[in-house]
């Protein structure tokens, strides 16, 4: 019995890692592995049948095809990202990541595609006549005394913590694994508003009882992400970017899923 | 979101999360399994072993018992993995941190059920002109295993649990799937409930199994209380 049970262990796990030595064998093009926070729509996120979908990844799946390599977009955990790069089992990040000095420090960034600010999230209540009205407004959103939500790890949260907290206004932060959670604790009410990204907000809100009061003219800029020193992905991404931005795709991804609702 | 639509969604999310359920089961079938080989050894150690082993094996256990299971997965996937040469799979890195860790947990249920025991069968196979390893691999162990077998259902079902954690490296399972869904549909409640659903089949189809390995295992002359108690 023991040994029936040992044998039966012990082949599974055999036969697991043998698949996983071949899934690795290397095709013809270079293959780079791009890994997304996989909960950031419109950038990035995964559809209804299981293949990421998103302005970054229709990007990136261009530029592979322009440059000539293979590209495997990965879902991987926003906190771990930068990590599991620098470890490299992925090779770049596209997936609406700001440039900031302090990312700077860990990881190289391809020039400039996009540009965004920050919205405030409130929620929206029903005043006597029946119509929806924001619970707060902008200035209100943030005053002391509130308790606002964000992605942790995102530039929403520093410019809170640099431009309120640690100018004095007594806000309290509330830090969520994914902006989607901010908002579904800022409809339960824990927290009076949610700060995020422009277009991701602007996601956010359809369908529920929230509104967009105000943005932070952050004037942030999105770049691509890889491992500091990698020259050959870099200049790949930044030619591929050069390219799609000179051509009429540009125009159709950005209306796609850029602009409008 | 109305209850014909959320109905729908979860029949064209499960295709899906089924999927996630396969790298799950996946998931636990290795990390116990390396557990077992593992915990076994160990727990003969911890039973038999000369007191030099003994202490090796007690630092094992104290450090594998001690260091949180997210904590461990961190250690293995980004700490091995920047050594120089050293590749590490998600998979695999999950596999060894939770593995070895269900090892040290198994090994105090094989503890436990070896010191079950009576020490009368050790003493009545040595009589027999048996050696202690043959008494221990032919009389001990196999009465040991099934009274480990409520212990390893209890590891079967935490360590279940425990899978949910592999996102945080990489590995794409139940849990992550439904975050997906989450994410495009914003369907929390929906979503995370069929989520929660099929841990819990996932849970009591393996506890299910390890009480069908119990009843093949019993041990005649031991009593009926065992039979009232799986509920």
């Amino acid at each position: 019995m023991f040994i029936r049970v040992s044998v039966r262990f012990g082949v599974a796990l055999c036969l697991l890692l043998t698949s996983f030595a071949l899934l690795s064998v290397a095709g013809e093009k270079p293959l780079y592995v791009d890994g997304i926070d996989a909960a950031f729509p419109p950038f990035s996120y995964i559809d209804e049948n299981g293949d990421p979908a998103g302005f970054d990844v229709e990007v990136v799946q261009w530029i592979a095809g322009e440059m000539g390599f293979e590209v495997k977009i990965v879902p991987i955990d926003w906190d771990a990202i930068i990590p599991t790069l620098k470890v490299g089992n992925i090779d770049m990040i596209a997936s609406g990541m700001t440039i900031t000095q302090k990312r700077l420090e860990q990881v190289d960034f391809t020039d400039p595609y996009w540009s965004i600010d920050l919205a405030v999230i409130v929620r929206e209540e029903v005043d006597e006549e029946g119509e929806p009205v924001p619970q707060f407004n902008i200035f209100s959103a943030v005053a002391a005394g509130r308790t606002i939500g964000v992605q942790r790890g995102t530039t929403s949260q520093t410019w809170i913590e640099e431009n309120l907290i640690d100018e004095g206004v007594a806000v309290k932060l509330k830090l969520y694994d994914s902006f989607l959670l901010a908002v579904e604790d800022l409809l339960i009410g824990r927290v009076d508003a949610a700060v995020m990204d422009e277009p991701t907000a602007r996601s956010a809100i359809t369908n529920r009882d929230a509104t967009i009061v105000g943005t932070i003219s952050t004037g942030e800029i999105y770049g691509y992400a890889v491992r500091k020193g990698d020259e050959e992905l870099l200049s790949l991404l930044n030619d591929g970017l050069k390219r799609i931005k000179a051509s009429d795709e540009w125009a159709r991804l950005v209306e796609k899923w850029l602009i409008g609702d | 979101m109305s209850f014909t639509d959320s109905l729908t969604l979860i029949v064209r999310s499960l295709p899906t999360l089924l999927q996630g359920a396969c790298i799950t089961m996946a998931l636990i079938a290795t990390c116990l399994g390396v557990g077992f080989f593992l915990g076994v050894p160990l727990a003969l150690v911890h039973v038999y072993g000369a007191s030099w082993c003994k202490w090796v094996a007690a630092i094992y256990d104290r450090i594998f018992r001690g260091f949180p299971a997210l904590v461990l997965l961190f250690l293995f996937y980004f700490g091995l993995g920047s050594i120089e040469g050293v590749s590490l799979s998600p998979f695999l890195a999950v596999v060894l941190a939770l593995g070895l860790r269900s090892a040290a947990y198994q090994a105090q249920i094989y503890r436990g059920s070896l010191l079950a025991v009576g020490e009368g069968q050790m003493a009545a196979a040595q009589s027999l002109g048996m050696s202690k390893p043959q008494a221990i691999w032919s009389v001990l162990l196999p009465q040991a295993l099934h009274f480990s077998l409520p212990g390893l259902a209890n590891e079967y079902s935490i360590v279940l649990k425990d899978t949910a954690l592999a996102f945080a490296v990489g590995v794409i399972e139940l849990l992550s799937r439904g975050k997906f869904i989450v994410a495009r549909t914003y369907a929390t409640m929906t979503i995370y409930l069929t989520v929660a659903a099929i841990y819990l089949i996932l849970t009591y189809l393996g506890v299910l199994v390890f009480w069908m390995m119990e009843r093949r295992t019993s041990i005649p002359g031991l009593g009926d209380r065992a039979k009232e108690s799986r509920r």
